[in-house]
Parts: C-alpha cells; structure tokens; sequence
C-alpha cells in the first residue's frame, strides 16, 4: 500500500523531451509575462486620473476584464477613526458602499493594521474550525471574556482572499482585496499581479484623495470668503447707517436748539407786541367811537360845517378801517407765530394735523406767494404728537416743496387721509423734482442740492429723526413733473 | 534529496485536519488534530504553537513526528515523517501564519484565545502515500 512518491532528480537526468517540454513552458511564460505587462501598461495609463470614483471603477473592471478577479472591493483607510470604508466592490450582490471594518479586524482590517500582504486559500474552512471551538468554549460555559462575531462585507463564503494594502510614502490609503468562494484559487504570480496594480492604485487613489480633498478646501474657502465678504457688507452696512444714525441724531439737536432759539424769539416778540397791539387796538376802537361822536356833534351844532368837512371825516374812518384791519393782521400774525412755536403748550398733546399745516402755511405765507396752494383735507382725527416737531417737519417739507417751484407759478397740494392704523400727509409739488441718483441720500444729514451756503442739509434728516421718534416715517417719489412726499404718522400715542 | 510534489498541497489547505503524532522522550505517543499544515518549501513544513500543550513539550523533547494529510478531493492521504528543526518568532513565515491567525481570530471572536506564539518548522524526512482511509461519497451523495 505505500510507496514513495518523493523525488529526486538532477538537470543531467533530463531527456531530449524534457528540455523541448522545459522550453515550451518557459516560451508559454514569456508569453504570459508580456501580456500581463502590456495589460498593466493599460491599466496604469488609465490609473492616472484625478477623478476618485473613476479610479476606482478603473480598477476593478480590469481587475475583472482581464485578470477574471470577479469579486473585488477597494476600501479607503479613515485611521483618524480607526476603520476601513468601503469605496468601491464590483462583483457583489450587495455592493456594501460605506460599510466599515475596523482596522485590525479581519482579514482586510489585519492587513491594514500589519501592513503587509494577505493570502489565504481556506478562509470559510479556518472560520468554520474558529466558529466550533467557540461554540464550544462557550457551551463549557467558559466564554467570558469573548469578543463579539464580526460579519465583514464581502463574500459570506470566501474561501480564497488577497487583500494588500494601498500604502504611499508611509500613509495608509486603504485596502484591496479579491475574493473567491473556491478554495486556494489565487497563486503567488496572481498576487504579484494584483500587487503591481495595486501599488500603481495606491498612488493613483492618493493623489485622487489630495486632489479631492483639496477641492472642498478651495470650496470651503470659497464658501468662508463668501461670507466674510457678506459680513464685510452688513458690518459696513451698520457702520453706514450708525454713523448716519448719528448725524441725524446731531442734526436733530442743532435743529431743536435752533427752533429753541427761534422759540425764544418768538416769544420775546410776540410779547413785546402784544402791548402795543393792545394799545392800537384799544387806541382804534375809541378813536372810532370819539370820531363818530365829532361827526354827530358837527351834524347836530352845524349841519352846514359837517357838510363842508364830511368828506374829510369819511377820510379819516377809511383809514381808522385800514388801521384796524393791519392791527388785526399783524395780532394774526402773532397768534400764529405763537402757535406754531407752541410756546404756551406741553411737549405732547393731542392736536390736529390740519391745524398744524395750516399754521405751517400762515407762517410761509409771503414766501408761498405766487404759488398756489391746494388743500385736500380727509376726515383726519387729532393725533398725540410733539405739536412743535410736528410743524417744523410740515415747514421744511413745505419749504422744500416751495424752493422747488419757479419764483411765481407752480403748486404746492396738501392731502390727508386716515386709515385705521395711521395718518398720511402727503404734500406734493410740481417743480423741478428729485434726480434720481441723489433719491438716495436725501435724508442723509449734510445732504443738500442748494448749493454751498445756502442749504446746511438738514432739513429733511431732521424730519425723518423727527418722524421716526414719532413711531411714523417719510418717503419721497419722484414723479413725472415734480416730487411727492408722504409722511405717515401712527395714530395714537407715538413711540416716546 | 527528499522533496514533496505539488499533488500534496491540496491535501495542506486544511479542508480535512491533519493528524500529528508525537512521542515522548520517555516513548509515551500522543496525537491530536491540527487544522493545517502549512508548505514552506518543498523540504519544509510549519505547524503553528499557540498553547504549550503536550504536542509542544513532546517535540521539544524528541524532535521526531509524523503527520497524517488528506486530499480533499480524492481523499488520497500520505504521512509526513518530520523532524522538528527551529522555531520563529519573526519573519515572513511568522508573519503570514500569525495575520492569518489573528484574521480569524478577531472575525470570530476569539482574538484573546487564539495568539501565535511562534511558527514550528519541521524538516521533511519521508513522504509515504498511504492511499485511501475512507471512499469518496457516491456522486450526487450527502
């Protein structure tokens, strides 16, 4: 039953045969080589892309195409979290993108950690026997201590498996790896093979990765500068509107101590007025009735010196009419200059927009004059407000609207309208308008188109400080021939 | 020269375990299942030491063993006479047989059980083909 099946054999031995048999072989092997050599070649060329995904399909199709490696998976080493990532598998049911393997941990895991080539030709079988004598060990109640099964992504059953790491300038890359389910199927010249294209891949995979990684870095970037430069813009955004927050805020103090100093004149003259107004009036009415008893004394004692002298005397009440009529003008005046300083009120009360504007036009009445003025008054109810703010915010826009007109001729319309919320006046010109460029800035405090010296620009800065403490706001629209300025006011109490 | 042919490395891919016997310094025989034998070259073999067990004390002692592998297909066995010649801690030989090792171990669990101590290689004194112990299953057969 036994015998020797041991050799032993020398060159000398060999036969004609032999050596003819010897030949063959070795031209069938060159034959291979150069195949194998060309094939690389093709590989290789394909290999150098920067396109990861591409790289990978490359690498796995001709793992397939050409060398019959069906079922192949390249995984991508994250050594930061300590695992393998599977980027790519051709020839899989399920092709397990994603699925991780903990470095160190099976048979891609170990030669990620050992970095070193893997082959084995009885994978299942070595599991199997593993599988049994922990079946066992825990049965004997002794598996404690007994680290969990892992189930790797691949082939449920491989039997035969090369796995070599993709290793560049001593990082890591990943992991590839061919299966098969029959036993002992891949040789020493397959793993060469596999080991070239690998370390071709490995290259080729890192330098994809860089590229990649590179590109959401410039993306990141791009993304950072994008918003650093919106930031840019919003900071100077506020930058701009605190500084004219600012400059409305002063221009609203120099206006109020100006309409305080204008107040105080104001009142000084409308005082010191007042008297000799008083005396002219009271002076008028009994000179009137001392002039109309003269006139009866004359007509009763001499009918014919009354005759004589009457039309002197018709003279005289003509113009004691002329001087009563100025008297009252003038105690016109002062009333009105009085009411639209608001000397004699409280800061806040609740007055009518409509007496405003209409003090507003009494107190611009010789420079409105030439122009006409329109007034379409709505069903507006009193509004609590800064009576004194209020009309300095009607006379510079009514101002405005004035300056805008030619010397004599053009019209200045006042509207107001009420809803349930608010009040809006709007007071619209036809003169010369707003170019459209400077629409802008018109409420910028120093913003003015009247030329140096004779507008400081604060007149509508003012009004809009004045209107927003109102809780209200202005706005200006260019129209076809003129401008239109709407002023909304909250009814109410207002914001302070 | 004795070599071993290439018809014997099927019979090494552990499909069917072999059977090491083993002797005493004291002529006690001992033998056990072990789940591969691995080809180092045609004159060598290597069998893994994980446990100290009575294998190891015996091969330590008396350097001669015999193993029994079986074809997996055919079912043909031969036994290897050996002669244990050096152990290794390191090297390419280790290194295979321990990754492998640790492959498995760390797939099953068993990572803390299963730890290669070193690779034992044993020099091939004799090849005998022992023909068949058992019949393949009919075609077709469970």
């Amino acid at each position: 039953m036994t015998e020797p099946v041991a050799q032993e054999t020398t060159e000398a031995d060999e036969t004609g045969a032999q050596v003819e048999a010897r030949l063959e072989k070795l031209e069938r092997d060159l034959s291979r080589k150069t195949r194998e050599v060309r094939i690389i070649q093709a590989i290789a060329s394909e290999l150098n892309a920067l396109d990861l995904d591409a790289i990978l399909e490359a690498i796995l199709r001709s793992m397939d195409e050409v060398f019959g490696f069906r079922h192949a998976m390249v995984l991508l080493a994250d050594e930061e979290a300590g695992v393998l990532r599977v980027a790519a598998s051709h020839g899989y049911s399920e092709p397990g993108i994603g699925a991780t393997v903990r470095i160190g941990q099976g048979v891609v895991g170990v030669v990620a950690s050992r970095r070193k080539l893997m082959r084995v030709g009885n994978l299942a079988i070595q599991v199997g026997y593993a599988s049994a004598v922990r079946a066992r060990t825990v049965a004997s109640n002794q598996g404690d201590g007994l680290g969990d099964v892992v189930r790797m992504p691949g082939l449920p059953n491989a039997q035969s498996q090369v796995a070599i790491p993709l290793v560049v300038k001593d990082v890591l890359v990943g992991v590839f790896s061919v299966e098969s389910e029959r036993a002992s199927v891949f040789d020493e010249r397959d793993e060469q093979l596999i080991g070239i294209i690998a370390s071709q891949a490995a290259s080729a995979i890192h330098n994809a990765r860089l590229y990649r990684s590179a590109e959401e870095r410039r993306r990141a970037l791009d993304v950072a500068n994008e918003q650093l430069r919106s930031l840019n813009e919003t900071l100077e955004d506020k930058v701009h509107e605190r500084t004219l927050e600012l400059a409305r805020t002063q221009a609203r103090l120099v206006q109020s101590e100006k309409m305080a100093s204008l107040a105080g004149l104001v009142a000084g003259i409308a005082h010191e007025m007042n008297t000799p107004l008083g005396a002219m009036t009271s002076t008028q009415v009994t000179l009137k009735r001392a002039l109309a008893r003269l006139d009866d004394l004359l007509r009763e004692e001499s009918p014919e010196i009354h005759a004589r002298h009457s039309p002197l005397v018709a003279r005289v009440t003509a113009g004691m009419d002329v001087l009563t009529y100025a008297t009252e003008r003038v105690a016109d005046i002062v009333r009105r200059l009085r009411s639209f300083a608001r000397l004699d009120e409280a800061q806040r009360k609740i007055v009518s927009v409509h007496e405003g504007l209409d003090d507003t036009l009494g107190v611009l009445a010789r420079q409105l004059e030439g122009a006409t003025i329109v007034r379409s008054y709505g069903d507006v109810p009193p509004i609590a407000c800064s009576p004194a703010s209020l009309n300095q915010v009607f006379l510079n826009v009514i101002q405005n609207a004035r300056e805008a007109l030619p010397p004599s001729g053009g019209t200045i319309t006042v509207t107001t309208s009420a809803d349930e919320q608010r009040v809006l006046v709007v007071i619209e010109d036809d003169g010369r308008g707003i170019a459209p460029e400077d629409l802008p800035r018109v409420f910028d405090p120093g913003f003015t188109t009247k030329g140096v010296g004779v507008g400081a620009g604060l007149g509508l800065a003012t009004c809009y400080a004045i209107l927003r403490d109102h809780g209200g706001d202005i706005t200006l629209e260019p129209l076809a021939r003129g401008t239109r300025a709407l002023i909304h006011l909250p009814l109410g109490t207002g914001s302070t | 020269m004795t070599v071993m042919t290439e018809e014997l490395k099927p019979a090494m891919q552990g499909y069917i375990p072999a059977v090491l016997a083993t002797c005493s310094k004291d002529g006690e025989p001992n033998a056990t299942i072990v789940s591969q034998v691995v080809w180092v070259d045609d004159e060598h073999v290597a069998l893994s030491f994980q446990f100290f067990n009575k294998t190891i004390r015996n091969v330590r002692e008396n350097p001669y063993a015999s193993v029994l592998i079986t074809h997996p297909s055919t079912l043909e066995c031969w036994s290897l006479d050996l002669r244990y010649d050096h152990s290794e801690t390191e090297g390419p030989l280790f290194d295979a047989m321990d990754m492998q090792l640790q492959a498995i171990a760390s797939m099953t669990g068993m990572a803390d059980v299963f730890k290669l101590k070193a690779s034992d290689v044993y020099f091939v004194e004799a090849v005998t083909h022992r023909g068949r112990y058992f019949e393949p299953l009919p075609e077709g057969g469970s």
